[in-house]
């Protein structure tokens, strides 16, 4: 009974470490993240179980993003914001990677939503509408973005 | 009936005697006694005061600092977790089986909320790979059903995620992969019936296995009539390890009768032909005109009827008529796609009611008689 106790400890303790440590680590990536400012469009909100977000394009500033590969399936690639260029293998001598994955001829880099209330989304979607916005992302040096925050006409955008 | 009056019942057709009934009365009355009215009261209360919380929480869920909802999130993970500890007996119970189950479901929630405060956009196969890989050594403790049910269910379909078997994906090897799954389970069955006394797994693996092959049978069969993919091969090498796992275990199974092994090897054998069938479909459009389409019709219903009687062996009744029910759903469709638009005139919706109607009548005149055969059969061949 004691071995399974134990294990029963260990299974227990065992998620709520990596939970604890996955989010210390997010944490820690964005606050030390290079920051990188870029425009987006496209915008439509949505509301799923999880909660309500805005889906958006982020404008890389590079043409002929993911217009060589199949249409349906997942392929591997990468967007280099200095020198601007996009590739489908990992760039050499890239200050700023960011790597992602075509599907549908669009790049995916897992920073295309973000999340506020229902009625923060709503107020959201008619600002960014309206007006020209943005998305600071915090990016790694293996290319892994994170969304830090939204501007409006260049200003944070803050919730109520 | 009350407990004295069953007793006397009892006494009075000479099952016990009056001394025996007064004894055990006696013991009744000497027992603390639970009122269940009371005792729901009680849990009607508790379920109150936590609606009420989740309410005051939820109402102002939104406007928490991000802090103070991870702090919230993981408090209340380690407050069950501790609950969990201290509840555990050797013998499984209900109550801690529940626990757990609700535990592993707020580990996901906490993915979730990790994932809504820092805005990450994951696929979902890597979400249910994650969740299926903290959540394991826990799950490992427990032989309740269900929650092996839905692990595996997060496992497999997670794997499957990444696989790129999506409706939209272009994998060619979609149905391949599908197949070597199913094979895959086959051997997995086994391998949690020889080697663990883990009862919920080995249901939870039998479960998803009656649910993927019958799925992997229709796939084959219709797979070939709507994909034409000329000059390419659609050789898996997935395909033939999984099979080999899955006969060897066919073959050691030791709780297996003889004729049971038949019944599994030839469905396999069944599904691989299917499958060769299907691919000689794609790249030969007269072989489909002339054979292909009504040999994997044909060969759905063999796989079905295989899997019915093996059913009928191991005296999984419903399961049983589970698969004669798809026998008929599959001659009827089969019928629709023979005759084209001539089945939806006036004569063959006719045909089609008669044929319906007969495929019933057949049902209720033989399906207990048929099933009382194959478990006879299965006795006698032990």
């Amino acid at each position: 009974m004691l071995r399974a106790k134990k294990i029963l400890a260990v299974g227990l303790i065992l998620p709520i470490v990596i939970l604890i440590g996955i989010t210390a680590n997010l944490k820690y990536t964005i606050e030390h993240g290079k920051e990188v400012i870029l425009p987006i469009s496209g915008y439509d909100p949505r509301s799923l179980l999880q909660g309500y977000y805005l889906m958006y394009t982020v404008d890389y500033g590079i043409t002929d993003i993911c217009k060589n590969e199949h249409f349906h399936s997942e392929q591997k690639a990468y967007v280099c914001l200095e020198p601007k260029q996009f590739s489908y293998s990992q760039p050499e001598n890239c200050a700023i990677l960011i790597q992602g994955t075509c599907q549908y001829r669009t790049f995916k880099a897992g920073v295309e939503r973000f999340y506020a209330s229902q009625q923060n989304a709503q107020q959201l979607e008619k600002l960014v509408r309206n007006h020209s916005a943005s998305v600071a992302l915090a990016v790694t040096k293996s290319g892994q973005a994170f969304v830090k925050y939204l501007l409006v006409d260049g200003k944070r955008w803050e919730a109520n | 009936m009350s407990d004295a009056s069953k007793l006397k019942d009892w006494a009075a057709q000479g099952l016990i005697t009056a001394e025996q009934a007064a004894k055990i009365l006696d013991y009744q009355n000497s027992k603390p006694q639970s009122s269940w009215i009371l005792n729901s009261f009680l849990i009607l209360g508790a379920l109150t005061i936590c609606l009420g919380v989740i309410s005051l929480v939820a109402a102002n869920w939104e406007n928490y600092p991000h802090a103070l909802k991870l702090v919230t999130n993981f408090s209340i993970l380690t407050v069950v977790a501790i609950i969990i500890f201290r509840s555990y007996t050797p013998e499984p119970t209900t109550k801690f089986n529940i626990l757990l189950l609700t535990f592993i479901i707020l580990c996901l929630a906490s993915m979730g909320l990790i994932g809504q405060i820092f805005h990450i956009t994951s696929p979902w196969y890597q979400t249910a790979l994650v969740w299926a890989g903290i959540s394991f050594i826990a799950v490992i403790t427990t032989q309740s059903y269900i929650t092996w049910l839905i692990w595996l269910g997060a496992l497999i379909w997670g794997v499957l995620g990444y696989l790129n078997i999506g409706i939209f994906d272009a994998n060619p090897h979609k149905l391949e992969i599908f197949i070597s799954t199913t094979f895959f389970l086959v051997f997995s069955l086994f391998i949690s019936q020889k080697y663990t006394r883990n009862t919920g797994l080995s249901k939870g693996i039998f479960s998803w296995l009656i649910f993927l092959t019958p799925a992997t049978i229709l796939w084959t069969d219709f797979d070939s009539r709507y994909t034409f993919i000329p000059h390419q091969s659609t050789i898996y090498p997935g395909i033939l390890p999984t099979l080999m796992l899955a006969i060897y275990a066919i073959f050691y199974a030791s709780d297996l009768k003889k004729i049971q092994k038949i019944l599994i090897s030839s469905t396999l054998a069944t599904i691989i032909l299917a499958l060769i069938i299907r691919d000689i479909n794609l790249h030969n459009i007269t072989f489909f005109a002339l054979f292909g389409r009504s040999a994997n019709a044909l060969l759905s219903i063999v796989a079905f009827a295989l899997i019915a009687v093996l059913m009928g062996s191991l005296r999984k009744q419903y399961l049983f008529y589970l698969f004669i029910f798809l026998i008929f759903l599959r001659i009827l469709s089969y019928y629709f796609e023979a005759f084209g638009s001539l089945a939806t005139t006036g004569l063959g919706l006719l045909f089609a009611g008669v044929l319906i109607i007969g495929l019933v009548i057949l049902w209720k005149k033989n399906a207990k008689k048929l099933l009382a055969k194959i478990e006879g059969w299965t006795n006698a061949a032990s």
